[in-house]
C-alpha cells in the first residue's frame, strides 16, 4: 500500500473516531500587542491562569485580569498576531501532556517534541500550576542521592526531597555538578528532568549530547525554554518541568529536577511584569518574585508510604555576578532551599575543580541523609579541612612553621588533592569511601602532592580488578567495617610507596 | 486633559451603560439575508430576548450555518469553523 494511502486511512479513522462538540465558547479580540504580551477586549468569563487560543494558531494564558480588558502571555512567536483578531478561552487550566513515553524527549513547556521525534502517547493532563503537598502527606528525608560527585557526597550529602541550591559566578562548575549528577543515577531507577531555562542553544546541545554518549536519556529527559523562546516560556519551563516530575511521583517514583537556572526565570517574570504595567520593587522585580520561586520549590517533597513513597529532589542553579550571594535572588532562594553548594571563581581558577567552597557550602539535611560508612569518614574530613582553612593563610611560611601546624597544612592539602575530581566522571559509592578513607587515615600523608592524582587512579584500577568483591560490599551495604579497612589498607600501601 | 470630577464621573457611569446595553444585545452572524420565517425560528430558541434586541449581520465568510454572540459569549455553528477544526486535526494527524 502506498504511503499516502496510509495516511488517509489514518485521517478516516481519526476523524470519525471524535465527534465535533458543539459548546458556547469565550471570546475576545486583540486590542494592543505589547513585546510578549497581547491585551485583549471581550473575555468577560475567563480565570486566572487559563489557557487562550488564538486565531492565527498561537496560544496564550491570562495573566491579568482587570476591569476593562484581560492580559494574555503569549506563547510563542507573538509578531503573528494582528490587531483586532479573535481570541477564544478553553476554560481549561494550562496542562501538559504526560506518560511514560515522555522518558528520552527534549520537550517545550507545552509538551511540543524540540527533537524532530513524534508527538508522544500522553495518557494523562497534569495542571503546571499546583498546591504543594501539605504536612500531613510528607515524610522526613532519610534517604540518599548519589551525585558521584566526592566532595558533595561527603560535605554536603543530598538526600531524596531535598531542596539543594547550587549557586556561584558564571563559568564556575554549576551544570557540570547536576549534569554530573543527573549521569550518576544510571541504574539507580530514579528519573531526571533538565529544566533548561533561557540558557544558550549551543549549550543545550552539548548537554543534549552528553547524556546521550552515558546513556542517560534512558531515564531522563529535558524540558528547554532557551534564552530565544519569548519569556512567557522560559516563565513556564519549571512549572512544566515540576508537571512531570509530580507524574512519576504519584507513581511511587524518585524524581530529580535540576532546574538551570533560576536567575533566568526571574528576569523572564520581571519581563512580563514589567509589560503589565505592575508596581515594580526592589531591582525591578515584581512584588510576588519570592512567591515565583517559593511554590515552585515547595513541590519538591517526600511522601510517606500511604501517598507512595515517592520524592522529587530539587536542584535549582542560581548564578551571581561578583560573587555577591546577598542580592536579592539569592538570598531569596537561599530562604527557600535546605542547603546551598557554593561554587567559587578563585577556587575553580586554582585548580580545584569542583570549585565547592566547604565553609560556605551546607546541606540542612546533612548526614541523617548519608550511608553510615560515609558517615563516619566525613567527620574526620570535616574536622581536617576546617582545620587547614583557619591555618590556610600561613602556609606561605612554611619552614618557620612548628611540626603540628605544618602536619595539620599537609593533611589539609591532601585532603583538598583527594576531592578534586575531572569532569563527567561520577564515582561510585565504594570508590568515594575508598579514596576518601585512604586521605583521612594519614595514609598520603608522605606521598608528594602531584603523585596523588596517579596514586588515585592506580589504587582505583587495582580495586576493581582484584577487590571487586570488597567493592560490591561497601556498595550495598554503604558500611566500612575494620576488616575492610584492613583490606584497603593493603591496597593503598601497594601503590602509596614513593 | 483636565475635567471637573463629578462630570468626570457622569461620563464614565455613562460610557459604562451604553456598553452593558451593547453586551446585552444577542448579533447572529448569518452567510446571507434570511426570510421572517427563519427569522422566527432562530428566535424560538433564544430565551429571553426580543425580537427588537437581536441584530442580523451578514458575513458570507461563514459559508453556512449561523454564528450566534451574546457579550462575550460565542455559539459558533458555521461551515467554516468546522472546516478549521477538521484541518486543525488532520494536521496533527501523521
Amino acid at each position: 500500500m502506498k504511503l499516502i494511502d496510509q495516511y488517509i486511512k489514518e485521517i478516516e479513522k481519526r476523524i470519525k473516531t471524535s465527534e465535533r462538540k458543539v459548546q458556547v465558547e469565550e471570546v475576545g479580540t486583540v486590542h494592543e500587542v505589547k513585546d510578549g504580551v497581547a491585551i485583549l477586549s471581550g473575555l468577560d468569563h475567563v480565570s486566572y491562569g487559563e489557557f487562550l487560543e488564538f486565531e492565527s494558531g498561537l496560544t496564550g494564558i491570562t495573566v491579568d485580569l482587570t476591569e476593562e480588558s484581560v492580559g494574555a502571555a503569549v506563547l510563542g512567536n507573538f509578531e503573528k498576531i494582528v490587531l483586532g483578531e479573535k481570541v477564544k478561552g478553553t476554560g481549561r487550566q494550562l496542562e501538559i501532556p504526560v506518560g511514560n513515553d515522555v522518558l528520552g524527549r527534549v520537550l517545550d513547556p507545552l509538551g511540543s517534541p524540540l527533537d524532530n521525534k513524534k508527538p508522544y502517547n500522553a495518557k494523562k493532563f497534569y495542571p503546571l500550576e499546583k498546591i504543594a503537598p501539605g504536612v500531613v502527606k510528607r515524610s522526613p528525608v532519610n534517604k540518599s542521592l548519589q551525585t558521584g560527585i566526592k566532595a558533595v557526597d561527603s560535605l554536603v550529602p543530598i538526600g531524596r526531597g531535598q531542596r539543594e541550591l547550587i549557586i556561584g559566578d558564571r563559568n564556575t562548575g554549576k551544570t557540570t555538578l547536576v549534569t554530573d549528577t543527573i549521569i550518576n543515577q544510571k541504574g539507580q531507577n530514579i528519573i531526571c528532568i533538565y529544566c533548561s531555562i533561557g540558557q544558550k542553544n549551543s549549550k543545550i546541545a552539548r548537554i543534549i549530547d552528553l547524556f546521550k554518549k552515558n546513556r542517560a536519556f534512558e531515564y531522563s529527559l529535558v524540558v528547554s525554554a532557551s534564552s530565544s523562546d519569548s519569556a512567557s516560556m522560559q516563565y513556564l519551563a519549571p512549572y512544566a518541568a515540576c508537571a512531570i516530575g509530580e507524574y512519576f511521583l504519584d507513581q511511587g517514583k524518585d524524581v530529580v529536577i535540576a532546574y538551570d537556572d533560576l536567575t533566568k526565570h526571574a528576569w523572564a517574570y520581571r519581563q512580563i511584569s514589567l509589560i503589565l504595567r505592575r508596581p515594580a520593587g526592589r531591582e525591578a522585580y515584581p512584588g510576588d518574585v519570592f512567591y515565583l520561586h517559593s511554590r515552585l520549590l515547595e513541590r519538591a517533597c517526600r511522601l510517606n508510604e500511604k501517598n507512595g513513597g515517592g520524592s522529587i529532589t530539587a536542584l535549582p542553579i542560581v548564578e551571581t555576578l561578583e560573587g555577591d550571594i546577598s542580592s536579592y535572588i539569592p538570598t531569596n532562594i537561599i530562604s527557600i532551599t535546605d542547603g546551598q553548594i557554593f561554587l567559587e571563581t578563585d577556587l575553580f581558577n586554582a585548580g580545584i575543580r569542583p570549585a565547592i567552597n566547604v565553609g560556605l557550602s551546607v546541606s540542612r539535611v546533612g548526614s541523617a541523609a548519608q550511608s553510615k560508612g560515609m558517615k563516619k569518614i566525613a567527620g574526620k574530613l570535616k574536622l581536617d579541612l576546617a582545620q587547614y582553612r583557619d591555618l590556610a593563610a600561613f602556609s606561605q611560611f612554611e619552614s618557620e612553621l612548628d611540626e603540628e601546624t605544618k602536619k595539620l597544612l599537609n593533611r589539609g592539602a591532601k585532603v583538598t588533592q583527594v576531592l578534586k575530581q575531572p569532569q563527567n566522571k561520577p564515582y561510585l559509592l565504594a570508590e568515594e569511601i575508598a579514596v576518601i578513607w585512604t586521605a583521612t587515615t594519614g595514609l598520603l600523608d608522605e606521598l608528594p602532592l602531584a603523585k596523588i592524582e596517579e596514586f588515585e587512579k592506580k589504587f582505583l584500577e587495582d580495586l576493581h580488578i582484584n577487590g571487586k568483591k570488597l567493592l560490591e560490599k561497601i556498595n550495598k551495604t554503604g558500611e566500612i567495617e575494620k576488616k575492610d579497612e584492613d583490606d584497603l589498607k593493603k591496597f593503598a600501601i601497594k601503590h602509596a610507596k614513593i | 486633559m483636565k475635567i471637573n470630577t463629578t462630570l468626570r464621573k457622569e461620563i464614565r457611569s455613562f460610557i459604562k451603560n451604553k456598553i452593558q446595553e451593547e453586551k446585552a444585545k444577542i448579533t447572529v452572524y448569518v452567510p446571507y439575508t434570511l426570510t421572517s420565517d427563519d427569522k422566527e425560528s432562530i428566535q424560538s430558541l433564544l430565551s429571553k430576548k426580543e425580537i427588537s434586541d437581536v441584530r442580523y449581520v451578514i458575513d458570507k465568510d461563514i459559508f453556512a450555518g449561523i454564528i450566534i454572540q451574546y457579550g462575550s459569549k460565542l455559539l459558533d455553528l458555521s461551515l467554516r469553523s468546522g472546516l478549521k477544526n477538521l484541518q486543525k486535526r488532520m494536521y496533527e494527524t501523521y
